[in-house]
Formats: structure tokens, C-alpha cells, sequence
């Protein structure tokens, strides 16, 4: 049996720690957070709407890299970081466009608005859908490569304007994080957040790994691949 | 039967709305919360399956791969 590298202790270590965390963010989560007072307990939703919201802007930020990186030097590495991180900003973008409807039905009466932050989020993750119906079903040359690569970079302009938006126009997604400290009055839900936002990052890290490795793996199949067709070493039927 | 019948009237329906203080509401903060919960570890999961399904694709790449080599040397004459 194959001992384990470097890598990969240090992938189990990432994930013994995010299980770890998360567990404990479900603890203070729903033991020891209070509940808020005008909107109960719908409001713990919070404790991951808003991680998970980060998590798809660690998604996007990787895609953003790993493209603008493809386009200079193109790489298995570098696209399967932009493949990846389109993913797990899918995922993480789901997860926030259904628990924040969620939390709506019982905070503003109803599940959606086209409140600019809303709006532009669904936007976004879209966009990063769009990244991977055209990797899925746009063939896998260089010039498709390419072409995702730009979109991957586009995508993330997007962001900026997701994250100020509360600021410059009006609407009602709330403001509760801000610079200046932040609207969450009691300590254990501060410690319900920062554990919430840490235990996710460690998560969509997990996952872009992951993903990434997959695709480098299957970049390298193909390639594997494509060496027995031009060695011709296929058998003869 | 005549639809028409089970019709209320017009002036049977009403005209204005009264609130009522206490009142129940019409959404459970608890109920939303494990929704949004399910939903979470729903699409996590979900994830993880096509992972694996993925992976699935790329074992049998692999296998008709080595399938491959093995041909080639175990007839080293043919090529």
C-alpha cells in the first residue's frame, strides 16, 4: 500500500480541521448563539448564508487566477484551478441563492426581491454556471480553454459590484457586517460567525483541491490517451 | 353539479382587513432554518456525487487504457 506524501497529509489535515470546526461552529450555532429578537431564530440562517457567500468568492477569486494565469502560460494546473473554482462557486452560489430566499420568507414576507444585491449575485453565479456548460459541452482544445479562461476573468468583475452594492444603491439586503465592526451585538454570535466563516473557507478550500486534482488527473488521461492513438498501440480490431 | 351554486355571492366576501394582535404567523423560523439546513448538506453531497461519478468515468479511461498496454506487451511482434 502506497504511504502517504506530503500532499497528502496535508489535504487530511486541512480536512480533520474543517471537520473539526464545523462541528464546533454547529455547536455555538445552535447551542449557544442566542436567538435574535424581532426575527427569532430564522436569523442563525445567517451563520452560513453568509460563509457560504465567501466561499463562492473564494470559488470565483481561484477561477479569476487560475485564467488570467492560463492565458499567460497555459497549464493542466492552471485551467483545472479555473475549472474548479468555477465549481465550487456554483455550489457555494447555490447555497446562498436558496438559504437567503430562506430567510426572506420569514424576515421580508416574501422569498425573492430584485434587490441589487440579489439580483447581481444571481448574476454571478449564472455567469459561472454559463463557465461550465461551456466546459462541459464546448469540447476540450486550447482554444476553448481559452475562451472559458476569459469568461472565468469576466465573471469576477462582477464581484466588486455583488460587494458594494448594499452601499451605492439602495435596497434591502441587510448591512450587518461592515468595517466598523459589524452589527451582532452578543459575543457567542460573533463566535457563531467567525467559526461559520473560517470552518467554510477550510471547506471550499477542501473543495477546489479536490476538484482541481480531478481535472489535472483527467488532463492527463486524455493526454495518456491521445499518445496511444499516435503511438498507435490500440488494438486492432 | 351546477358550479354556479357553490359560488358565494358578492356581498358575502369581504371588504376589509382586520389585524389581529398576536396573530399566527404564516412562516416557521424553525422550519426555514432546517430547510435552509437540508438544503446545504443537500448540495454539498450532491456535489460529492458527481465527484464520484466523475471518477467513476476516469477508472474506466484508465482500465481501457492499461487494457491497452497490456495488449501491447503481451504482442510485442505486432508493433
Amino acid at each position: 500500500m502506497r504511504s502517504l506524501g506530503r500532499t497528502d497529509k496535508a489535504f487530511f489535515a486541512l480536512i480533520a480541521v474543517a471537520t473539526v470546526l464545523f462541528a464546533l461552529t454547529l455547536h455555538v450555532v445552535f447551542l449557544r448563539a442566542p436567538v435574535e429578537r424581532t426575527m427569532g431564530i430564522v436569523q442563525k440562517i445567517f451563520y452560513f448564508h453568509v460563509p457560504a457567500a465567501y466561499g463562492m468568492y473564494l470559488g470565483a477569486t481561484a477561477c479569476l487566477l487560475g485564467s488570467m494565469a492560463y492565458l499567460l502560460h497555459p497549464t493542466d494546473l492552471r485551467d483545472a484551478t479555473a475549472r474548479a473554482g468555477a465549481e465550487v462557486a456554483v455550489v457555494f452560489g447555490a447555497i446562498v441563492l436558496t438559504t437567503g430566499p430562506l430567510w426572506a420568507a420569514k424576515a421580508w414576507g416574501h422569498y425573492w426581491t430584485w434587490d441589487p444585491r440579489l439580483t447581481t449575485s444571481l448574476l454571478s453565479v449564472l455567469v459561472y454556471v454559463a463557465y461550465l456548460v461551456l466546459r462541459s459541452f464546448g469540447g476540450d482544445g486550447p482554444g476553448e480553454k481559452r475562451f472559458s479562461a476569459a469568461l472565468g476573468i469576466l465573471g469576477a468583475a462582477n464581484l466588486p459590484i455583488i460587494h458594494f452594492s448594499v452601499q451605492k444603491w439602495s435596497g434591502q439586503h441587510p448591512t450587518v457586517v461592515t468595517a466598523k465592526g459589524g452589527g451582532l451585538s452578543h459575543p457567542d454570535m460573533k463566535l457563531a460567525f467567525i467559526l461559520g466563516l473560517v470552518s467554510f473557507t477550510l471547506l471550499a478550500l477542501a473543495m477546489l483541491w479536490v476538484r482541481a486534482r480531478l481535472a489535472v488527473l483527467s488532463s492527463r488521461l486524455d493526454r495518456a490517451e491521445e499518445d496511444t492513438f499516435a503511438l498507435d498501440l490500440r488494438p486492432h480490431e | 353539479m351546477n358550479p354556479s351554486n357553490s359560488v358565494s355571492p358578492p356581498q358575502d366576501r369581504a371588504t376589509t382587513f382586520q389585524p389581529v394582535e398576536g396573530g399566527t404567523e404564516s412562516h416557521s423560523g424553525t422550519v426555514l432554518l432546517v430547510e435552509a439546513y437540508v438544503v446545504l448538506w443537500v448540495l454539498l453531497l450532491a456535489w460529492i456525487a458527481m465527484l464520484w461519478r466523475k471518477q467513476s468515468v476516469l477508472f474506466e479511461r484508465l482500465g481501457e487504457l492499461e487494457k491497452t498496454l497490456d495488449h501491447v506487451t503481451k504482442t510485442p511482434e505486432d508493433h
